[in-house]
């Protein structure tokens, strides 16, 4: 099977190579054959790329442990589902896994392009077969999952403790398909470039590819957050750690692309700026990729050190040298189409929108890189902890939901500040009396208040903008409320959807600052019967006991807990030990969560009668949190990816095309 | 003109009331041990501060921490000496002098840097010539002016600039739609 799947590695990576050349050399001599064969390339790398992937899951489920991957991941007691998450928890696997959900994009795009954009599609399909060759080669040289144990083993080693969540079936294949779907609107970028067809075609040619790549790396980014919270047990989502900021920027760099791009689609400006965006978010991602699988810059993530550096290092200095060769051949032929009207305008609001984003986008960058750079001149290493992060990232963010607010009442091309000021006046209001009651109820830091005020004028705003629109719909079809707002989303879906995805956007916010400035901590040694009260919460500690669970030892402390005198359900936080991991426990963190707020308890310590042996009559360290709000970031995430998908809709057809009627027939008699 | 500047001050005077509150501190000895932990990077460990790192090291730190506090130590004090010992890399967040003083001035130099740049280009298109200039880039966008139009068209929908024209507007464009026989 091993053999197998190396070979089809091996096939994917000439027919890659092929394809890439045939494109080119088809759309430059004007042999449609040569390209329509690149075209049946791509489709076989994807039935290659998947073949392999097959094999790999199938020696990991079958306990092929002559496969040494499938030996240093997994062991014969591990549950089937964890079976198949370790396929990508190593390096080999998750380069596997990329290089093969790159082939299934690959080929979507070709076939949802098989008779649109035919200039451009053959240096798609160029720099698509590119990346993937990149990776293949990889594959085939350095990272083979398909390596052979030099000697029969009856076990694996097993899954590294950590990774026994849930969180491991969905984090890691979201964010790495994340990374891998930029390559798409990346590719178009080029071809662009390439053709010389610099206008909204390429653009509009990968609208739906570029919000599919957002959104899949948004909700990569906060399966991450949640994993973190549930299993790391140090009660927070977010450590600013170097692998985190590496998965944030390309998303945030993203988020300053999709709204750029709108630009371009209705004034023809940008265009450069718009080129030099998707490549920057390319860039990131592969270097996100690189961070996380090359363990260069430490953290949480690097579970191997290798020998994949230097590739990545020749693969995006060849991107990003590639890239501005192109982009400075055409820069004569890239200039704006139009001139700005006036400054109280959609589109200075969206170029102050990617100010901000890249602004915050070189904080992180900056923050994650000083270390390295403080030990290179000095020679001691500087840590640049949450800290810095939250001080310099928190106000630039906090702007930019209060551009969220803003942005959508300004008119595209002509606004007039007066307007503006009339239009603003009832959020303003709206937010005032928010944070006044806020501040009633017991606010008393400024930044807060201030976050709270941004983040109820954005609603204010984007609610307003509903009700005009439904108001509008209702007089001028006759629909009833509910009905007008409805249909006012159905027929208006990329704007409706954008601002049902800033709501979303809205209540992350809500959750960061409301989990961030109001967390309260306690950390105690109880006895068996102790209590301990935190916030709302009176917990009491009941007796330590142990147990057996999938090949690992489970402690575990059950704990009663009382929320204003009424029992809410017995908490339990624990540690899980696993043969070949006795020095690493996995935490099993306790989160009883609910809309204001979430108990969150870790098992910190106990004492033991004998090794391995609990003392039921001894004290335990707990370690509690009650952090609020956090439930309203998940939500967020959900009404953000909502939002997205009613963006991405198709569209219902355009009315620009007169009907033509048959002869003799009568047209409708008019309804009034 | 006038009822902004009323309701600005309004939001001022809310502010001024607000304040900065410090936060809350920790009562017991062991929450106030979490606290100072907190500020201190575990020396072996990446990425994880003294009070959350499983290490030996980051438990006798904690130990050391306790003791100092028993022996009525300030935070100020306490976070000083573990700076002693093991210089400025111990403190998670980067103290604001010396070498570590860029890694705050950056991301400000670098939005400045940004907000001078977008101001010469918001006002090199405020003066650049149009689209006449030059007469492919008018067929190349020919069919763009096309969405444009319906783009415009939704975008003053949606900013209830003009109520009235809103409603006709809406009105004509459902007319539209029925006539065509949706």
């Amino acid at each position: 099977m091993s053999e197998l799947g190396r070979i089809a590695v091996l096939f994917s990576l000439l027919i890659a190579g092929y394809s890439a050349l045939a494109a080119l050399a088809g759309t430059r001599a004007r042999v449609p054959e040569l390209v329509q064969s690149a075209r049946h390339g791509v489709l076989a790398v994807c039935g290659l790329m998947t073949a392999a992937s097959v094999m790999l899951l199938a020696s990991f489920l079958t306990h092929d442990f002559s496969n040494r991957y499938v030996y240093e991941h997994s062991s014969r007691d591990m549950p089937v589902q964890m079976i198949g998450a370790a396929f990508y928890s190593g390096q080999q696997g998750s380069l596997l896994y990329w290089a093969w959900t790159l082939s299934i994009f690959s080929a979507v795009v070709i076939v949802q392009n098989w008779r649109r954009n035919r200039e451009l599609m053959p240096y798609v399909i160029a720099v698509l077969m590119g990346v993937e060759l990149f990776f293949t080669l990889m594959l085939g040289v350095v990272a083979s999952p398909f390596e052979r144990m030099p000697r029969l083993v009856s076990d694996g080693l097993g899954l590294n403790p950590l990774l026994y969540d849930t969180g491991m079936l969905y984090h890691p294949p979201m964010l790495l398909a994340g990374y891998m779907s930029w390559s798409v609107p990346f590719a178009f970028g080029i071809a662009a470039l390439a053709t010389g067809r610099l206008d909204a075609e390429w653009i509009r040619a990968t609208r739906r590819y570029a919000l599919v790549a957002w959104i899949i790396l948004g909700i990569g980014n906060l399966l991450g957050s949640w994993w973190a919270y549930h299993v790391l047990g140090w009660g927070g989502y977010w450590g600013w750690d170097p692998v985190e900021n590496a998965a944030i920027m390309p998303w945030l760099t993203g988020t300053a692309y999709l709204h750029s791009v709108m630009i371009q689609e209705r004034r023809g400006m940008l265009k450069v700026w718009n080129l030099t965006l998707i490549l920057i978010t390319f860039f990131l991602a592969v270097f996100g990729t690189f961070i996380v699988r090359s363990g260069v810059i430490s953290s949480v993530h690097s579970f191997a050190q290798s020998s994949v550096g230097p590739y990545y290092l020749s693969f995006l200095s060849l991107v990003i040298v590639g890239s501005l060769l192109l982009l400075f051949w055409r820069m004569p032929r890239l200039r704006s189409d139009n001139r700005l009207d006036s400054l109280w305008s959609r589109e200075a609001a969206f170029v102050v929108n990617n100010l901000l984003f890249l602004g915050v986008t070189f904080a992180i960058f900056w923050g994650s890189v000083f270390p390295l750079a403080s030990e290179a001149i000095q020679g001691s290493k500087l840590t640049v902890g949450p800290p810095y992060f939250n001080q310099t990232a928190g106000p630039i963010f906090l702007m930019l939901v209060f551009l969220m607010g803003v942005g959508p009442l300004l008119p595209w091309r002509r606004g007039t500040r007066e307007h503006l000021v009339r239009i603003l006046r009832a959020p303003v209001a709206a937010a005032t009396l928010v944070t006044g009651l806020s501040v009633v109820f017991g606010v008393r830091q400024a930044p807060v208040a201030i976050a709270v005020w941004v983040c109820a004028f954005v609603v204010a705003s984007i609610s307003g903008e509903f009700h005009r629109g439904a108001l509008a719909r209702r007089s001028a079809a006759g629909e009833a409320y509910g009905r007008a707002l409805l249909s006012l989303i159905a027929r208006n879906n990329r704007r409706y959807g954008g601002y049902i995805a800033h709501l979303g956007v809205v209540m992350i916010s809500v959750a960061v600052i409301g989990s961030s400035f109001f967390q309260v901590e306690r950390q105690v040694a109880l006895k068996p019967g102790e209590s301990v009260e935190i916030g709302p919460y009176h917990v009491t500690y009941e007796q330590i006991h142990q147990r057996q669970e999938y090949g690992a030892r489970v402690v575990e402390a059950p704990l009663r807990v009382e929320r204003d005198g009424r029992v809410v359900e017995t908490a339990l936080p624990g540690k899980r030990f696993y043969k070949n991991f006795e020095r690493q426990p996995a935490s099993n963190v306790s989160i009883q969560s609910g809309p204001l707020d979430d108990l969150y308890i870790v098992l910190a310590g106990w004492q033991e009668l004998a090794p391995n042996t609990p003392d039921p009559t001894g004290p335990v360290s707990l370690l509690l949190f009650v952090n609020p709000l956090v439930m309203w970031l998940w939500v967020g995430g959900i009404v953000l990816a909502i939002g997205t998908l009613v963006a991405a809709w198709p569209e219902p057809g355009r009315i620009l095309a007169p009907a033509t009627l048959p002869s003799g027939a009568h047209p409708a008699v008019g309804r009034a | 003109m006038r009822a902004l500047a009323r309701w600005l001050g309004l939001l001022l005077c809310a502010l001024a009331l607000v304040g900065s509150a410090p936060v809350a501190r920790a009562d017991s000895l062991d929450d106030q041990v979490r606290q100072i932990a907190k500020q201190l990077q575990c020396p072996i460990c990446e990425s994880v501060s003294v009070a959350d790192s499983p290490s030996e090291l980051a438990g006798q730190m904690r130990a050391l921490i306790r003791k100092k506090l028993e022996a009525g130590e300030s935070e100020q004090q306490i976070l000083d000496s573990f700076v002693a010992a093991y210089g400025d890399g111990v403190l998670t967040e980067p103290p604001r002098r010396g070498l570590s003083l860029l890694v705050w001035i950056g991301p400000v130099i670098g939005l400045a840097f940004g907000a001078a740049i977008v101001w010469l280009v918001l006002r090199a298109w405020r003066r650049a010539g149009s689209a006449e200039a030059e007469p492919s880039g008018v067929s190349r966008n020919g069919a763009a002016d096309g969405v444009a139009v319906t783009a415009s068209l939704d975008g003053t929908l949606g900013t209830g600039a003009d109520d009235e024209y809103l409603r006709r507007a809406m009105g004509e464009l459902e007319r539209a739609r029925r006539g065509l026989g949706g």
